[in-house]
């Protein structure tokens, strides 16, 4: 029995949802997804059932929207901050849940600050709107660990079941309350500087840092290599042109002419392969 | 802890009048709130919610509030978020918005199709495929669709011919054009739909003029069948919803609908249903500011609201008149006033198809000079005297940016249009109008279609089509070949890209007729199943195949491709496989990011940083949004297929960009607001809804009047009553003045030209008497300046949408959470919504579960 194949009702039932949401998402966006990833997805959705459906049998609620209104920034101008939660257990605790997608429990664990973050503002805003206080405040990093992606890429089914044992994609967050003035400030300053226009990319140091404090992915790598914009920063350019010493201009070329790896382009063709048309359209249709 | 509403708008700092605040406070029962130009109706429909959530504890998601545009719907949540918050400060209860329904009817309708509250088990239901106008065009459009009505008409001859047949019953003129007849079909079928119209009623009671068209409807549904629904027919399917089901009667306690002057027969039906329970439906608007009749919007459901309300409800409406004009100036007030009362409303045999004694009047007590008019002279002339006035008013601090002054025209296809545009520019003075001719035709647009149209190769030009729009397209064509051919003889770098572009769909070509003759020589169709022990060997061995499709064809990639396909029942064609080995390895939007990196475009962008000139960049928005609908909406085709076979000419050129170029403006989104900083506005008056600007500059006081076929057609399938058909064109006329005139706060510029040809509307004689200040005469310093920002609304800033990814790259953030830059790669968004709506399934159906056991 391949590990993937549901046994149980409730198996069955979430991969019919996954993939009446694949369909739904695909008609909806025109887009697709190539199927090794949409695979990965499969997995995850999976995994998630299979290791917290414990915790899922006692969510309350989904989805929950956090408003914090009558900010002020430090230029005076008010404004509303928002968030939003994926989930709310609330049984004999009452835990409020941060699901992430693409993020492993072991690469959170080591760089907690963010979360650490935007959870206390949230656990702050919960507070303040139902005036109660939260039992536990925690991060589900859903994305499967090293470990545990090597043993599902091997495929034998005891050492998964091991790794999944061993998974704790439930990470939980210290709420103390001590940041949360720091973050709002912060936060309104940016609000400033989004209504004032201030548009300029990240300076050249902030590219070749690491995108996460510790972390070994270079900015450039991690942010940059992903949007569509790249082409046009400043920064970006930059940064081509520093690695190519005395042959920017060849670099730069490089880097235009370059549309990902052989994994990437397969993604890609895959990808357009599944696209489902709204229109259809028939071959020399002119008037 | 409780509070009162005198304490909110204290802490709120609102003092409402007497009849906004019985408006607000008004609890049970249905509401008629007349409400004129600039008089606060947004804040009182605001406060009535608040009133309704915190004083008479109704659950947010009992509330149905409809909005005439998405922007609207936002403004209102955000307010009641921000007041909302206050009060809980009082109250010490959390007030959740999610469930509420507010926004506009379409998007409502679409929720309550797929809203799992309201479904058994809490289960997602699976949603209509919704086909906005643009689809619905290409539908319409579509070959295929104008095969089948040849067939269903039993017509014999050329298409064209077919065309000029239905043209001649819908139009103005017959045209033998695609394009007309898609466009007047699909504002006929949208009314039939809207009306809730049955193909057979229709059939059965058609003339032999109409019987074409209303056969052509029939299978126009059928071709949509089931999981297809348009903008109007998802309004019908979510009334059949309601006929059917009586929880959303039972869930809406409130129904409150905004503009209902521009609402419609299926949408009324569906407010009365919503209502039918609770008795509470509350309706705002203005019948002086209806504007959408060519849209199938139906005054009289205003108008005569009253009679209407008793018959649905069984219960007459409180009516409140909302008048004091807390926008405009006295003179202005004064001009639309008296001009809407130069139209005969009497109806025949008693009453009127307007709503008299209203109760407008100016807040304002400044009687300064507030009309100008132009001194009475021929266009040219005109247009500089204007274009005068509007430097000095910059110039002179007045307004402090030129997107404070609107430019409103009855539609932007006037030849006058543009004589003003050339005068402001003589000024330095740029205009911002997206949607003023074409807005393929601006500079943006075209120099990125022209860039394309060096790789992809452009159409040939057919000499039999050689005139009329088609002419334009091909000269707009050359058009951008120059503009692509400047880009590249200024950069070098550039040419470098294009040249490699095409040398890459070269190469694509030749692969996909070496791959197409190893199949002619096996005899193996396209349409074969693939199969690696057959065909493998013999597709890598055709002659001269490239490494790029080597790699493709016989990689580890495709071999797992086709064992999944096999295992879950859809296996790969011949077709996918070639297709899969012969697709370039960009698309149309990676190409438009790359463009992005050459020197033109980039010193664009970087105008928008600051805030110097965002005109660009919202063009460039645009225009990737155009590029994302063509990828999102046709099959790919940069394929060796595609290329082969003229795939790429039909599909993009001809099906879509030249559509879109015909199209023109106002059929792709609404308007922008706020305006991009540094450029003065140019709309239509339909355009300006809802909109206000310290100077408004009506461009021309000039209307066609003449009844459109549609409602000849329509007529007599409607209820008796409704305003005369050859009295409509006037009516509207003064409604759009109303409208364009009201939009006013502290100027209003009519344009008075003279001349052979030159006229301007008759009702226009009472403004542009002796008695109107001439633009010479008037001194600009007497203006008050404008107020900075006039919008008190209080914006929403997300912490993951907004502060982390502002924080992440402002670059980044600029462009596609601020100018709506569409993306190209989203495989990393798709991933995350589909696992995130996989589990949210999975809770939802766990909570079902909970509370069914616990209700045993």
């Amino acid at each position: 029995v391949i590990w993937s194949t549901p046994t149980t009702d409730e198996e069955r039932f979430l991969l019919e949802a996954f993939e009446a949401n694949f369909d739904r998402l695909r008609e909806a966006s025109g887009r697709s997804l190539a199927p090794f990833i949409k695979e990965s997805a499969r997995v995850q959705v999976l995994l998630y059932y299979r290791r917290l459906k414990e915790l899922a049998a006692k969510v309350e609620e989904t989805e929950v929207r956090l408003v914090l209104p009558e900010q002020s920034s430090p230029k005076g101008r008010s404004y509303t901050l928002e968030g939003v939660v994926d989930i709310v257990e609330d049984g004999d605790r009452t835990v409020m849940y941060d699901l992430k997608t693409f993020l492993d429990a072991d690469a959170a664990r080591e760089h907690v600050e963010p979360h650490y973050r935007q959870l206390n503002v949230y656990a702050h805003i919960w507070k303040g709107l139902r005036g109660r206080e939260l039992d536990a405040v925690a991060l589900i990093a859903t994305r499967p660990t090293r470990r545990l992606h090597r043993a599902l890429r091997a495929g034998d089914a005891a050492r998964i079941e091991a790794e999944v044992n061993a998974w704790e994609p439930v990470l939980t967050i210290d709420v103390d309350g001590a940041i949360v003035a720091e973050v709002m400030a912060d936060f309104g300053r940016v609000v400033d500087l989004i209504e004032e226009r201030v548009f300029a990319p990240p300076p050249l140091y902030v590219l070749r840092g690491p995108s996460r404090p510790g972390g070994n992915t270079p900015f450039a790598q991690d942010v940059c290599l992903n949007c569509d914009v790249r082409f046009g920063c400043t920064s970006y350019r930059q940064l081509v042109r520093g690695q190519a010493p005395g042959q920017a201009d060849t670099a730069l070329r490089d880097a235009a002419d370059d549309f990902g790896g052989v994994g990437e382009k397969d993604d890609w063709r895959d990808s357009v392969l599944t696209q489902q048309p709204r229109i259809a359209l028939e071959f020399g249709e002119t008037e | 802890v409780t509070v009162t509403l005198d304490v909110l708008f204290g802490r709120a700092g609102f003092s409402p009048n007497p009849s906004q605040r019985l408006a607000i406070e008004h609890g049970e029962g249905p509401l008629f709130l007349v409400a004129g130009p600039g008089s606060g109706k947004t804040r009182v429909l605001l406060w009535r919610t608040v009133n309704l959530i915190v004083i008479h504890q109704v659950p947010p998601e009992a509330i149905f509030l409809s909005t005439f545009t998405e922007k609207a719907a936002k403004q209102l949540q955000d307010g009641l978020i921000s007041l909302l918050g206050i009060a809980s400060e009082f109250t010490g209860c959390p007030y959740d918005l999610s469930g509420m329904y507010v926004g506009t009817v379409h998007s409502l309708c679409h929720r309550l199709i797929q809203d799992r509250s309201l479904a058994p088990g809490r289960e997602r239901t699976l949603p209509p495929v919704v086909l906005d106008a643009l689809d619905q065009y290409f539908e319409l459009a579509s070959g295929a669709f104008w095969r089948e009505a040849k067939a269903l008409l039993g017509f014999e001859g050329e298409l064209s011919a077919l065309r000029e047949l239905l043209t001649g019953t819908l139009d103005e003129r017959a045209s033998g054009s695609r394009h007309r007849a898609v466009v007047n079909l699909q504002s006929l079928f949208n009314r039939l739909s809207e009306e809730d119209l049955e193909p057979a009623a229709l059939l059965a009671g058609a003339s032999e003029e109409t019987l074409p068209l209303f056969k052509l409807y029939a299978l126009y549904r059928e071709r949509l069948g089931e999981r297809r629904v348009d903008l109007s027919l998802l309004q019908r399917a979510a009334h059949e919803l309601l006929v059917a089901h009586e929880a959303p009667a039972r869930r809406f306690r409130h129904v409150i609908v905004d503009e209902y002057q521009d609402t419609n027969a299926i949408q009324e039906r569906i407010f009365f249903r919503l209502a039918s329970l609770s008795k509470n439906v509350c309706v705002v608007g203005d019948d002086d500011q209806a504007l959408y009749r060519f849209r199938g919007a139906t005054v009289e459901n205003f108008v005569e609201f009253p009679a209407r309300c008793k018959a649905a409800l069984g219960a007459s409406p409180t009516r409140i008149e909302l008048g004091i004009n807390y926008r405009s100036r006295a003179g202005v007030v004064s001009a639309y006033s008296t001009l809407i009362a130069q139209m005969d409303w009497t109806r025949p045999g008693g009453g009127q198809f307007r709503l008299h004694d209203k109760g407008v009047v100016a807040h304002s007590s400044d009687v300064g000079t507030a009309v100008v008019a132009t001194t009475p002279s021929k266009p040219v002339e005109l247009v500089e005297e204007v274009a005068g006035l509007v430097k000095r008013l910059i110039d002179e601090g007045v307004v402090s940016d030129p997107n404070q002054i609107a430019f409103l025209f009855p539609t932007l296809k006037s030849s006058i249009v543009e004589k003003y545009e050339e005068a402001l520019r003589t000024l330095d003075l740029k205009v911002y109008a997206p949607r003023a001719k074409r807005f393929l035709e601006a500079d943006e647009p075209t120099l990125v279609m022209g860039l394309l149209g060096k790789i992809l190769g452009r159409p040939p030009r057919n000499d039999q089509f050689d005139r009329g729009e088609y002419a334009e397209f091909h000269a707009w064509l050359d058009a951008a070949a120059g503009f692509a051919d400047d880009a590249l003889t200024q950069d070098p770098s550039l040419q470098d890209f294009v040249r490699t572009r095409i040398a890459e769909l070269e190469a694509i070509r030749k692969d996909h007729l070496a791959l197409v003759a190893v199949l002619e020589d096996n005899g193996w169709d396209l349409k074969h199943v693939y199969d690696p022990g057959t065909h493998k060997r013999a597709l890598l061995g055709a002659k001269g195949l490239s490494a790029d499709a080597r790699r493709a064809l016989g990689g580890v990639g495709l071999d797992k491709l086709h064992k999944e396909r096999s295992s879950d029942g859809t296996p790969l064609s011949l077709s996918n496989v070639i297709n899969r080995g012969t697709t370039a390895d960009w698309g149309l939007l990676d190409l438009f990011y790359r463009f992005l990196g050459f020197s033109k475009l980039r010193a664009l962008i970087d105008l928008a940083d600051g805030g110097v000139d965002e005109g660009p960049t919202c063009n460039l928005a645009l225009t990737s949004q155009l590029l994302a609908r063509y990828v999102d909406t046709f099959p790919a085709l940069i394929t060796g297929a595609g290329l082969a076979t003229g795939m790429l000419q039909a599909g993009f050129y001809h099906a879509f960009l030249f559509a879109l170029f015909r199209l023109g403006e106002g059929e792709y989104e609404d308007a922008e607001d706020p305006f991009p900083k540094g450029r003065i506005p140019f709309l239509t008056v339909h355009q300006s809804k809802g909109l206000e600007f310290p100077v408004v500059v009506l461009g021309s006081a000039r209307t066609n009047r003449r009844t459109r076929r549609v409602e000849e057609i329509v007529r007599p399938f409607l209820p008796e009553g409704g305003e005369p058909l050859d009295r409509m064109p006037g009516f509207d006329a003064m409604r759009m003045f109303y409208v364009a005139l009201s939009r006013a706060q502290n100027l209003l510029v009519i344009a008075h030209p003279r001349g052979q040809g030159q006229r301007v509307d008759g009702e226009f004689g009472v403004l542009l008497d002796n008695a109107v200040v001439r633009i010479p005469d008037f001194d600009p310093s007497t203006v008050p300046a404008a107020k900075a920002d006039s919008s008190d609304a209080v914006r929403r800033f997300s912490y993951t949408g907004d502060y982390l990814a502002y924080q992440r790259c402002p670059r980044h953030y600029m462009l596609f959470e601020r100018y709506g830059f569409a993306a190209s790669r989203t495989q990393t968004m798709f991933f995350g919504s589909l696992v995130h709506a996989t589990i949210e399934d999975l809770h939802h159906r766990m909570i079902a579960r909970r509370s069914a056991g616990g209700a045993t």
